[in-house]
Parts: C-alpha cells; structure tokens; sequence
C-alpha cells in the first residue's frame, strides 16, 4: 500500500494558490502495532504498551469488558474520523452494563477533543524515525497568536484557607484547555517545620493497571517557605518544556522530603460551598475528591493556533488493479500571521482499557512525514491536506 | 604464435544458470506491505525448500476493514462487504476485526492456502480453491495461527502472522494460492428494537480476504512434509 500526500491552500475566496503531492513515506511502528493488535486480537491480561501523543505509555488491548449479552466489541482502536477543533469525539467502548446491547447507546469508552484525532499538522521538520510517537512540535487548533515569552498560560488561583500537607504526592488533576509548552508551575506553599526537598512531577493521568509515566521533575528548597500567610507562590522550573495537550488529563503534584510543606488548596463544602461553586473544573485534586481543587498557576509559552476543520473518510473507490480511500483535513488561519508547516501525520484514537473502566484513553501516531519545501499558510488562507492510501495487486 | 600462447596462464570458467532472489526485499518509502515467506520441513524437521519474496496482493476487504475502524463506522448503519463465500456482510467498527487468530485445524480464517492459479485481482474475496483442513486425499492439516511481536529498526516496522500446514494426506499436494482470511464484526439487530441480536444462534463475525497471492511455479508438499508460511506485514520509512 502506497500512500500519496496532496496539499492544496487557497485564499480567503476559495481561489486556489498552490498545491502539491508528494509519497508519504512515513507510518510508523504504531500502525504495525495496532494492527497486529487487531490480527492477533491481544487481549488485556497481556497487552501492548506503546507511546501514545502525550509521551506517556499506555497498554492497548482489543478487549472489551462483556456485559451478560457479551457480542457487541467497540474498541475503535483505529479511529481517525473526527469533527473539528474542540467538537467530541466519542470513542465507544462496550462496558460491563447490562445495556451494552443496545447499539443506540454509544457505549463512551474515552472522550477527546477533536482536534487530536486525525491529520495533524506541526512545525518541526526533524528526522522521522519508526518510533515517532507524535509530531515533533504540532500547531494546535484555535486562533491565537504565539506566546513567545514566558508568561501564565493556565492558573487556578483564587481559593479559601483549605490547606493540604504534603505527607504523600499530591497536587492538581489537570485538563488544560488549550495545548501550550509548560515551563514552571507555581503553588501557594508554606511549611510548620522542615521539609527539605520538595519534589514536584509532571506526570501523565493513566487508566487502571497503567503505570504512570513522568514527563518532567523539578526540585526547590522547601526550608526557604514561609510559615505565616500569606505563604509564597513557590515556582517549580522545570528542566525543559512540556507539551501539555488539551482535554488530556495530567497529574502536577509534589511530595516533601520531610515534615511539613503545605500546598493551599479550595474546598467546597467549605466557603463557599458545594458543587455548584466549582468555577473550574479543569482543576481538580490528585486525591479524586470532587470536593477539591488546589490553587496552581502554570507558566510556558504557545505556539501560534491555525483552525482544525474536521478530518472526513471518503468511501473506497475501487478499479482493477487499485483500491483507495481518501482522508482530508482542513486547516484555515485566522490567527492573524503566517503559519509555517513543516510535518504532518496522522492521530488515531483509542479507548480506555479492559481493567478498570476510568475514561482514560487517548490517541496514538500512525504516521509522521516531514513537508519539504515548507509551506507557509498566510493570515485567511486554508490548508487541505488529502492523504490517498492506495492498493494494487 | 604457440609460444605466445603457452606463456599465458589458462583461465577457466564454470557457469550456472539459475533464479537469482535479491538478497532482501524491497519496499519503497512510505509503503506498507506484506513480505511472504514460507519453508517446507522434510518429515525429520530438516528444511527442503526456504523461500522469501515480495507478496504483491492485498486485495480490496484490507481496504475496507481499514476503512470502518478508521472511520468508526457505526452498527445502525454498516458497511457492506464481500466475504470468504462471496456475500455481501454488514460490518461495522469493532475489535473482532481483523482478527485472524485462528486455532489448529480451523481453516475459514487465518492464513489459508489453495490450488487456484488464476492471476489475483483487486476484488477477489477469496482463494480460488481452498483446501480444507484434514488428512483426507488433498487435505492439509492447518495449524494454529502464531504471531511475531511487532518491532522496528531505523527504517522499518514490522509484525509477522506464521501457520503450519502439514501434509499427511498419503500424497504429495502442490498449494499455487495462499491468502489471508480475518473476521469481521455483524451487528444484527433485532427488528423493531435498537438491541442488539447477535447469540450463539446468529453468529457475530463473518471471514473476509485481505490478502491473496499466487504462486504460479507451485509449493510442492510431498507427504509428511510441513508448510510454514510467514505473512510478514512492515511499513517502510
């Protein structure tokens, strides 16, 4: 199967500036993998574990827990249909309920924001390998401009005088809203002793059985907190930026070394109270309380936006001695400068695993080729990318 | 002119002539495809015959298959597609595609093998001429379907589909046709309802080609001899 790649831009008037093929030359050991894990039919006692978009890794199985009627097995494994920007995709998953058998119920396995399932774009043209697990530096969805200096991208900063002591990990369950490059994460911290060393880690949320993988640590001196209000901003830098995707959820958490740190936090049965006070709820607790959110404030930069439109299926055409089908994407610029485009790929979603029904799934990457010469993708101009893959006997 | 002669050494050369097979097979950039192997075993497990080449067909159900897990195609409204038998298949997006695991002596999935030669097309929905599992007069014993993990170098990935066919048919059987079967997920719904149907009495999965090569000089499997084939599936960088 030979896959050939068409890009075509056009102005704000539809009128046609450019377009252009070239071969695809790059799905990668990640489309071997599910589709081995189609053929073999891996089942979760024993499954794949493999990179998925975040950097995380993740065990990938075609099992779905069965209800009592047991013969309905969604497990899109391969999905890469999807709306565009922040529409849902809804990748189903038969679960143990005893109305899996309905077929008008979608079953959800895992939810994600369009923009990351399907073809995506980005703006690095290093080196494709097989191993590639996403694009070396996407250009997210939206249409904002770059966020070149080091500013707050994401903060959860109001709160009552709930406190947590650091006696294990804890911190923030997270969603950003948007995809940025964190490069410190500030939490309002005091300490009643000595604590040493405190531990902050940037970690990927993971579905049950999985074990978590640490995208980034970085240390401070807890001795030098405060021990009165109103405590410190305490920033954490970290050793290189993180790619943080939206509508992924991360763990931010810290540990001390010693007693006591303390990280401010705000609780909602307490002032003010209940659920219906939750002004964030992108911010949550590593605990799993619903009642919780602690305070964060996370700084970084952004990489200029573009529109994802959503990325269509053609039906298979077929003619003796080809058949092909067709997937296509558009990617319009409202962001008010030039954006260059330099790779691209292919994002393919997968549900949450057999074990332990969490919601947790996420996407993996087929496919990554570099675009040469690059092309640069002018304020009200639209992008197609078509890929064409294609059999012949 | 003797002398001249005389004084130059001799040189001699012995020729052959022969099939020469590269020395590995060749994708080009970007392309996926199927490298198919296959080594006949004598009755004492020495090997006969070791071949490897290029598999050329893919045929259009890979397409398809792709196609509805791709797309998530939804069970309220399916795609139709041909199988082993060559009818039409509601299918729809599930994990039992593309599934080929096939135990020992099942032969409607799995790699199979046959004896038709007629060239392959992008519509053939399956072997020509299957042969059956068994140790009846041109019958094959089919093994169970095994698999080679997926793996990768710098250029190339790959996984590998292995099976067995072993030969105790008290004669010799030459296979010309060798394919790949996998099932497909049916969603039956019940009539009048959005419930699902599918019970031990209307079965969930029908088999679907999406592979078949010829082999025109043959495979000859004398008795007691065994066929390992090795459908090797890689992408190229």
């Amino acid at each position: 199967m030979k896959t050939l790649l068409t890009l075509t831009k056009t102005d704000r008037q539809g009128k046609l500036i450019e377009t252009r093929k070239q071969n695809v030359r790059s799905f990668t050991k990640n489309l071997m993998e599910l589709l081995y894990i189609a053929h073999a039919q891996i089942q979760s006692a024993a499954p794949r574990t493999i990179y998925d978009i975040t950097g995380g890794i993740r065990h990938i199985d075609v099992q779905s827990p069965v209800s009592g009627y047991g013969y309905r097995r969604l497990k899109p494994n391969l999905l890469i249909a999807s709306p565009g920007g922040k529409a849902q995709v809804i990748v189903g998953q038969a679960y143990q309920n005893g109305d899996a058998i309905f077929t008008a119920d979608p079953q959800v396995g895992m939810v994600v924001p369009g923009e990351l399932v399907g073809i995506q774009i980005g703006s690095s043209n290093s080196a494709v390998t097989p191993t590639d697990y996403r694009l070396a530096s996407r250009i997210p969805h939206g249409r904002r401009a770059p966020v070149t200096v080091i500013s707050r991208q994401d903060a959860n900063l109001t709160g009552d005088n709930n406190n947590q002591v650091l006696s294990g990990w804890y911190g923030t369950f997270y969603y950003p809203f948007k995809q940025f490059d964190v490069t410190s994460v500030k939490f309002l911290m005091y300490r009643s002793g000595s604590p040493g060393t405190i531990t902050l880690e940037v970690k990927t949320a993971i579905a049950a059985g999985e074990s978590y993988t640490i995208l980034a640590v970085a240390t401070t001196d807890g001795n030098t907190l405060p021990t009165a209000a109103p405590y410190e901003w305490r920033e954490f830098i970290l050793p290189s930026p993180v790619t943080l995707l939206p509508g992924i959820p991360y763990h931010i958490w810290c540990n001390q070394q010693a007693n006591y740190a303390y990280m401010q936090r705000h609780y909602y049965t307490s002032t003010p109270r209940g659920y219906y006070d939750l002004k964030k709820p992108r911010f949550g607790d590593t605990s799993g309380s619903d009642y919780v959110t602690t305070l964060i404030d996370l700084y970084g930069t952004s990489p200029r936006e573009i529109e994802y439109g959503g990325c269509d299926i053609s039906g298979l055409s077929v003619s003796n001695p080809t058949a092909e089908f067709e997937i296509r994407r558009l990617f319009t610029n409202r962001s008010g400068g030039d954006i260059t485009v330099r790779e691209c790929g292919i994002y393919a979603a997968f549900p949450d695993t057999y074990g332990s029904f969490v919601g947790a799934g996420g996407a993996l990457c087929i496919c990554r080729d570099i675009i040469s010469p690059d092309v640069i993708v002018a304020d009200g101009e639209t992008l197609a990318l078509t890929y064409t893959p294609q059999i012949a006997v | 002119m003797k002398d001249r002669l005389s004084k130059h050494p001799k040189i001699k050369c012995n020729g052959t002539v022969g099939m020469q097979e590269p020395d590995k097979v060749v994708f080009e950039p970007g392309e996926i495809g199927v490298v198919l192997e296959w080594t006949i075993k004598r009755h004492d497990g020495t090997v006969r015959e070791h071949c490897v080449k290029k598999a050329e067909s893919y045929v259009r159900q890979f397409m398809d298959l792709l196609l509805v897990q791709m797309m998530g195609i939804t069970e309220v409204s399916p795609l139709q597609i041909i199988d082993t038998s060559g009818a039409e298949r509601d299918i729809a997006h599930s994990s039992l595609n593309f599934d080929c695991a096939a135990v020992a002596n099942i032969d409607s999935y799995g790699i199979v093998v046959g004896t038709g030669f007629i060239a392959p097309t992008i519509n053939d929905y399956g072997l020509e001429n299957k042969i059956l599992h068994g140790a009846g007069a041109g019958q094959l014993q089919y093994g169970g379907v095994a698999f080679g993990l997926p793996t990768s170098n710098l250029n190339t990935s790959h996984f590998t589909v292995t099976r067995d066919f072993a030969n105790a048919s008290g004669a010799t059987i030459v296979v010309y046709e060798i394919g790949l079967y996998v099932s497909g997920d049916m969603p039956v719904i019940k009539p009048g309802t959005t419930t699902r149907a599918n019970d031990s009495y209307r079965p969930t999965v029908s088999y679907f080609c999406t592979i078949r090569d010829v082999i025109l000089a043959g495979i000859t499997i004398l008795n007691g001899e065994t066929l390992t084939i090795n459908y090797r599936q890689q992408c190229e960088i």
